[in-house]
């Protein structure tokens, strides 16, 4: 693996330090990086550039000096810190440690310090000679093995060093994104390389091996004679003599120190002063969740892999990812269903518990009732207080769940009519409470409750094996046989259907609803007053008295204040003339 | 179902000598009520009281903009009750009008509208007979008289004021028996009696 960091040259523009896979995502200028927690010196203005596959920073003051690029392949996580009065919005880059290389044996100096050395510089972003058919590939920014684009044959080693022989680094024209960091061209390249690239600012002339003519260093062949150049390295005063040699410590030719260093840090902080974070660490984090560098990965691991050797094109590509995508959208849906499957298999099961935990609680309580009876005594002790209550509780929450005995299901009737009779039965305990222990859903006050509020509690008394508003209106003609006093459907104009005891019933309720009205002093009940006095809600007593007005008992006047609609008793119907008569 | 407590409703004289019936100070009365068993006895009531207050006080015709107007109006006597606070409502008395008409004691006047009626307290037919009975007993059989005339008479008369569409009204089913002939003039109409 390598360093993710790396030194760039800033002061090239930012289109041509990119790789030919790379594309500029987002800038923002008036940035500082920061060291843990301390600032880093010398890189704390310059301009932050997201590609698709690096952080760049540009700085300002010394773009050719104090560059540097990150592999966003590096990064773990990134966090946030939106910036608090005078401190700036911060991002923070975790990168991953343990892709840092361990320091190679051969380059002692260079792990004390985080210089690239050329081992580390080599691996993925350099240009390089395809040793099959000699295209001179184009450095990428993607990792993992590129292989060559023209005839598809994967990059080894051996022909990466030879091509790094002849295109020394920095004179490459294919290479203009890509610059060592100053300091580098003091260290050898690498101990790998015997090339005779000088040390100092000179470069070193390569020395012909048949006619001895003296080289330009870019050149791979004898100017004169024509024959191939090899890496004799002619011997030169400040370089370091052998190849093995460790790097001196990094420094500038001209002896000043170098001022910012690559981070050594597993983090990297960025800080927004000029603002524009927001933006930014959106596409960041856009262009962390693309993975370009993974994508062209992949597809060079598919090509390797697979025998076809390059991937599925045209048409009938398009049919393959579109059948994949079925498959993998059935296979996703069957093991969804077979979840539902499980559930619905283990649903009696369920019930069962349930019941089973009901009869237990049932059994311990009896069996205290019993012992506070025979020692009165104990019962003050707080266990015997507490307890009682705590299973009072669970059997009440119980009894708001379950059924006393099993949800009657389909499969344990015969045939339809006896199924939606044995549904009655069930619903005519729950609705009256018997049976269960908790109140039933008609309560001992109202007596009339909505079908729908019905349904709802009844299936969660059943709690899995559900039953459809279908069967619950089919079971309903069979409520009054097993409800005393009768419980009764009755459907209202609005459509609206309610079970109701034979207190709710139409009569019932309009001989009270007159009385009510005859009782009253001033003649009459607003709806509000009724609904309050029958303890219903205010649209049930509309309905209600909607249907004692269609029977013709009570008259409306809506002349009253704030518009409500006062009830009266209807007198129009034995209403005798006593007014004028003119005469004809 | 009466119970003492709650108390009576009482007639109530207007100025004008009106007696009001006791189911004029009903509140539900003056909203329009919403079962039609109820309804008809409300419209029923109603017309009675419309009919015989246009007879007390010779109103021949009624409009929908009578309706909803708490203050001096020649209708307001009854669409209007203060002690109750209670006040006809337009679309109400629009109910009202429509089945007045449909039972032929009203017609709307002019035609092809229904914001405007004429009241028949009489039938046009009760016109009719009333005014061949006092053109014979007045002497003006077989003579031409103009509907000036009749509805403007020097000595007031029970014709005064009535509307020239309601005496054509009533002119025109003496026409079809033979006992007018209608006179149709640039200056006005007028109308010879004939004995039968």
């Amino acid at each position: 693996m390598t360093n993710p960091f790396r030194i760039i040259d800033g002061s090239l523009p930012v289109s041509s330090l990119l790789y030919e896979d790379e594309e500029l995502v987002s800038s923002q200028d008036g940035v500082g990086l920061y060291d843990g927690k301390e600032k880093t010196v010398g890189r704390q203005n310059g301009t932050i550039q997201l590609t698709t596959h690096r952080l760049m920073y540009i700085d300002q003051a010394y773009p050719q000096r104090n560059s540097l690029s990150l592999a966003l392949s590096a990064v773990r996580q990134t966090e946030f810190y939106a910036g608090f009065l005078t401190s700036s919005p911060k991002i923070t880059i975790f990168i991953h440690t343990d892709t840092r290389p361990p320091p190679t044996p051969t380059t002692p100096s260079s792990s004390l310090l985080p210089v690239i050395n050329v081992g580390e510089l080599s691996t993925p972003m350099q240009s390089w000679v395809c040793p099959v058919c000699s295209y001179n590939n184009p450095p990428t920014a993607s990792e993992g093995r590129p292989k060559c684009v023209l005839c598809g044959v994967i990059r080894d080693n051996r022909a990466y060093v030879a091509s790094i022989t002849h295109t020394p680094l920095h004179r490459s024209p294919s290479l203009p994104s890509l610059r060592l960091p100053v300091s580098s061209t003091d260290s050898p390249l690498s101990e790998s390389l015997t090339i005779s690239e000088s040390s100092n600012s000179q470069p070193e002339s390569i020395e012909c091996s048949v006619c001895t003519y003296l080289n330009h260093p870019s050149m791979t062949s004898c100017e004169v004679c024509g024959t191939l150049l090899y890496k004799r390295k002619v011997p030169s005063r400040s370089s370091g003599s052998t190849p093995f040699s460790s790097s001196p410590p990094p420094s500038t030719p001209n002896g000043t120190p170098l001022e910012a260093s690559i981070p050594s840090r597993d983090m990297l902080r960025m800080s927004f002063r000029k603002g524009g974070y927001k933006p930014f660490y959106n596409s960041l984090k856009k262009a962390l969740m693309r993975k370009a560098w993974e994508g062209s990965d992949a597809l060079s691991q598919r090509g390797s892999g697979g025998a076809s050797g390059a991937p599925r094109l045209g048409i009938q590509g398009i049919f393959e990812s579109m059948d994949n995508n079925v498959v993998v959208v059935s296979e996703n849906m069957h093991a969804g269903l077979r979840d539902l499957e499980a559930l619905m298999t283990k649903a009696k099961e369920m019930v069962e518990l349930a019941s089973s935990l009901n009869t237990k609680l049932t059994a311990q309580e009896e069996e205290q009732a019993r012992r506070r009876a025979l020692h009165p005594d104990l019962s003050l002790g707080l266990s015997m207080i507490t307890e009682p209550e705590e299973a009072t509780f669970i059997r009440s929450s119980l009894a708001q769940l379950g059924l006393p005995t099993m949800a009657v299901t389909q499969d344990m009737v015969k045939d339809e009519d006896s199924y939606h009779e044995e549904l009655a039965r069930e619903l005519a305990g729950i609705l009256s409470g018997k049976g269960v222990t908790g109140k039933g859903l008609l309560g001992t006050g109202e007596g009339i409750i909505g079908l729908d509020e019905v349904w709802c509690g009844w299936n969660r008394a059943r709690g899995v094996a559900l039953v459809p508003p279908s069967s619950l209106l089919l079971s309903v003609p069979y409520l009054s046989q097993y409800t005393s006093p009768p419980i009764e459907l009755r459907v209202f104009r609005s459509g609206l259907r309610v079970l109701h005891t034979p207190k709710y019933s139409n009569n019932a309720f309009s001989e009270r609803l007159v009385a009510l009205l005859n009782a009253t002093p001033a003649g009459f009940k607003t709806i509000i007053d009724i609904a309050m006095g029958e303890h219903m809600s205010v649209g049930l007593a509309e309905e209600m008295i909607q249907d004692v007005e269609d029977a013709g008992r009570v008259a409306r006047d809506d002349g009253g204040a704030n518009d409500e609609t006062r009830w009266y008793v209807n007198i129009l119907h034995d209403y005798v003339w006593d007014g004028a008569e003119a005469p004809s | 179902m009466t119970t003492p407590e709650r108390p009576k409703l009482q007639t109530y004289t207007l100025s004008s000598g009106y007696v009001l019936p006791s189911i004029h100070a009903w509140p539900p009365f003056f909203t329009q009520q919403r079962n039609p068993t109820i309804i008809a006895d409300q419209i029923s009531h109603w017309t009675r009281i419309i009919l015989s207050y246009a007879r007390h006080r010779r109103l021949f015709v009624l409009r929908i903009q009578d309706a909803d107007l708490r203050e001096d109006n020649q209708w307001s006597e009854i669409f209007w009750n203060p002690r109750i606070k209670r006040v006809m409502k337009p679309r109400h008395l629009e109910t009202l009008i429509e089945s007045m008409v449909n039972a032929g004691e009203a017609a709307y006047e002019p035609p092809r509208q229904t914001s405007s009626v004429l009241i028949f307290w009489r039938t046009p037919e009760e016109w009719a007979e009333l005014l061949h009975e006092w053109a014979t007993n007045t002497g003006h059989l077989n003579t031409i008289l103009t509907f000036y005339e009749i509805i403007e008479p020097e000595v007031p008369s029970q014709f005064t004021d009535m509307p020239l569409p309601l005496l054509r009204k009533a002119l025109n089913t003496l026409t079809k028996t033979g006992r007018a002939q209608i006179i149709e003039r640039a200056e006005g109409g007028g109308v010879r009696f004939f004995a039968r």
